[in-house]
């Protein structure tokens, strides 16, 4: 008799061998969308019903997803796909409602800032209409709202606020009578949700909503903090925002006692897309990590990722070394890079790349 | 036909490399949609085809079409699909199921050892004789390079074999690449892969896909198992006859040269885009020719651009024949009959050792003037 493990393996030969394919929905998808055109073998779907303006720069994306996805706890994030120009480009986002939320009324909403060149966040804000489909995986994350009832503190840079959101709306459905204090930064530009964080506070004691200006009252420090919340240093802390907030923050709290696993944090938003650095006088070094191999490898401008990993000792596959036979690819997960054969920059988020005519453009990390 | 030294080969190469840059950065929906497009009519071809062969159990007529539908999705899927995607023409689609790393076809070959040898080795050494192994397979003997040897007396017999069986050929002649059943090493392989994965690799596909078209479908048809069993035969072999049929058009006509090792040693860019105008040849004809051929009709653009998508090569041949006449290279490019004409007589002179001598020094004289 076989064992479950066998049984499924059998299966899985079973079915490359029929299809060539991994999994025989991925073999009909194709069948399907002629009927369904949003319909994916793997992730769930989900229908735009709604994209709110919260601010001129970011927007609220209010989404149904499909009965196959799950639900989420506050605090997690999505991976969502649209297809733009016939490419697929996959984006993370913080579910910024609350499970609750999920599941009165069966939605989530994506709270999203629309990056200054970024193609992606700016294009759903024009091109996604009520009625479209978009896709989306489970939620994941481990940067969730606890179980337990001692005091917190939430300290939010910018759009890291949105998994706050989701926390301070799932308590207060649950009716929780947690001591929750959310600290706010923003440089000179109104706080998002200002009016939820108002309401929330007056119908619930126990929130405290601080919103802090930094252009106005400086920068985070010991002072601040002591004055905003004395008794910060007893409540376990969560950190969401900007790289610079997170460390100096984290410092500023294990200076005063707070144990580092009190402290929880996300890093939060991809780190903003400048224009990218034209080739030739770019002279700031980049890193190179080597996500599988566990490596950082400097840069040098010129020089090819393939010259790179091999000089490294990576020994990726490679082939002609001029573009031609794909033999270089590589799965990019995050950064720029640039292509010395078309001379086109790269997107920002996870694709397929040749090593072998890509430069790094400002740190990169590969799946390699 | 100019002399070598007489072109601009830095200009050259500007040229070609504009045109693939420009097309690059037209790629879209229209290209999306194309590709998705000949992926349905795929599975709707080969879906139909099995269902219909097993209706043979009310008529054996249905055999027929079943077999050709059969036939129609296999083509479609090595030919305008695998063929292409493999090449990575769509893998900036971030598609995982129409992207170069994952697809696998529905022929008995491995996708990877394919990409492995065709890829790089055809591609990057195309027609060097003693680099590119594509260059008659090992088989046959198709241009005075190679001294004659009597067994070329039987090459024509050969190669109607091959073509049968194309698809086990093409598969072994990877491995064989490697050398991995027989004979030595290369000393300069790049593959990490050791004998024992390739190998286990080469069984694990062919058992794959001699386990559903030689097990699977005809044991489903119950009593009528060897008329799906032979319909299913009947669908390999015009698929194996078919591209082992426009291969040949494509490299092996009249007019295709051949290049030594030394000739090639660090070649230029532009160099490099010479040998591969001068190595190929394109077949003309209707719109559905081109698809069933995987737009290998058009091997000229194919070769000068492997990671365009196939189907712009039609659009793109008129430019570049146009470049091909003002730097003064021949173009060469015909009907399937002719072109197929000069395979079938190539293979035929070079199975006799005189004919061949004979023909080559005409050449040379041809060159010379
Ligand atoms: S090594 Fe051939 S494309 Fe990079």
């Amino acid at each position: 008799m076989s064992t479950p493990t066998s049984f499924s393996r059998h299966k899985k030969w079973v079915t490359q061998a029929l299809t060539n394919h991994q999994s025989f929905k991925a073999y009909i998808e194709p069948l399907v969308q002629m009927v369904k055109p949003s319909w994916q073998a793997s992730d769930c779907n989900a229908e735009v019903m709604d994209l709110r303006n919260e601010s001129e720069q970011v927007y609220s994306l209010v989404l149904k997803p499909s009965k196959k996805w799950m639900r989420h706890t506050a605090g997690q994030y999505v991976h969502i796909q649209v297809t733009i120009e016939g490419v697929r480009y996959n984006r993370t986002f913080s579910v910024s409602s609350s499970p609750k939320h999920h599941e009165v009324s069966g939605l989530i909403e994506l709270t999203i800032r629309k990056q200054e060149h970024g193609k992606v966040t700016q294009w759903m804000a024009q091109g996604l209409k009520v009625g479209d489909h978009i896709s989306l995986t489970q939620a994941q994350g481990e940067f969730t709202l606890p179980n337990h009832q001692e005091p917190l503190l939430l300290i939010a840079g910018g759009s890291g606020i949105t998994p706050f959101r989701s926390f301070l709306q799932q308590l207060a459905a649950s009716h929780s009578t947690s001591d929750v204090h959310l600290i706010y930064y923003n440089q000179s530009i109104a706080p998002l949700f200002a009016i939820e964080w108002q309401q929330l506070s007056q119908a619930h004691p126990n929130f405290k909503i601080s919103l802090i200006d930094t252009q106005i009252s400086g920068l985070i420090s010991a002072q601040q903090l002591h004055k905003t919340c004395p008794d910060f240093d007893q409540r376990k802390a969560y950190l969401c925002g900007p790289h610079g907030l997170i460390t100096t923050c984290r410092d500023l709290l294990i200076e005063h006692g707070v144990a580092k696993t009190d402290i929880y944090h996300e890093l939060f938003g991809p780190k903003p897309v400048s224009k990218p650095p034209s080739i030739t006088n770019q002279n700031q070094a980049s890193t190179v990590t080597f996500a599988q191999s566990n490596r950082l490898v400097n840069a040098q401008s010129q020089q090819s990722l393939l010259e790179l990993a091999e000089a490294a000792e990576l020994n990726p596959p490679s082939g002609c070394r001029m573009g031609i036979c794909h033999q270089c690819k590589c799965s990019k997960k995050q950064g720029v890079v640039y292509n010395t054969l078309t001379n086109t920059y790269s997107d920002t988020g996870t694709e397929d790349i040749q090593l072998c005519v890509s430069i790094a453009v400002g740190d990169v990390t590969l799946d390699f | 036909m100019k002399h070598k030294e007489s072109i601009d080969f830095t200009a050259l190469a500007d040229e070609f490399d504009q045109i693939n840059a420009s097309v690059k950065s037209q790629l879209g929906s229209q290209d999306a949609d194309y590709i998705r497009r000949i992926i349905k009519i795929h599975r709707l071809a080969e879906i139909s085809g099995r269902i219909i062969l097993m209706l043979c159990f009310f008529s054996l007529w249905f055999l027929l079409p079943g077999m050709l539908l059969l036939a129609l999705a296999k083509i479609l899927d090595n030919m305008e699909i695998g063929h292409n995607v493999m090449h990575g023409q769509y893998d900036w689609m971030n598609d995982p199921n129409i992207n170069s790393r994952n697809f696998e076809w529905d022929i008995a070959s491995d996708s990877g050892s394919w990409k492995r040898v065709h890829n790089h080795e055809h591609h990057t050494y195309t027609n060097i004789i003693g680099k590119d192994r594509d260059y008659g397979y090992g088989l046959l003997r198709m241009s005075n390079d190679l001294p004659w040897r009597k067994k070329n007396r039987w090459q024509f017999f050969t190669y109607l074999n091959l073509s049968l069986l194309f698809e086990w050929g093409i598969a072994y002649h990877e491995l064989a690449a490697e050398r991995v059943f027989v004979g030595k090493k290369k000393k300069d392989r790049t593959s990490s892969l050791s004998d024992s994965e390739l190998k286990r690799m080469f069984f694990s596909k062919a058992g794959k896909q001699l386990f559903k078209d030689y097990v699977f479908f005809p044991l489903l048809a119950g009593p009528m198992f060897l008329y799906v069993l032979a319909a299913n035969v009947g669908a390999n072999l015009i698929r194996n006859l078919w591209t082992s049929t426009i291969i040949f058009c494509g490299h092996f006509t009249e007019n295709v040269q051949t290049f030594t090792e030394a000739e090639c040693k660090g070649e230029s860019k532009g160099e490099w885009y010479y040998r591969q105008m001068l190595g190929s040849s394109n077949l003309t004809g209707p719109k559905w020719f081109h698809i069933m051929t995987g737009h290998l009709s058009c091997q000229i653009e194919h070769h000068l651009f492997p990671d365009i998508p196939a189907f712009r090569y039609y659009e793109l041949a008129p430019k570049v024949e146009a470049i091909a006449a003002k730097y003064g290279i021949p173009y060469n490019s015909g009907s399937f009959f002719k072109q197929y004409g000069t395979v079938l007589q190539r293979i035929w002179t070079y199975s006799w050792p005189d004919k061949a001598a004979h023909k080559i020094n005409e050449d040379h004289q041809q060159t010379e003037n």
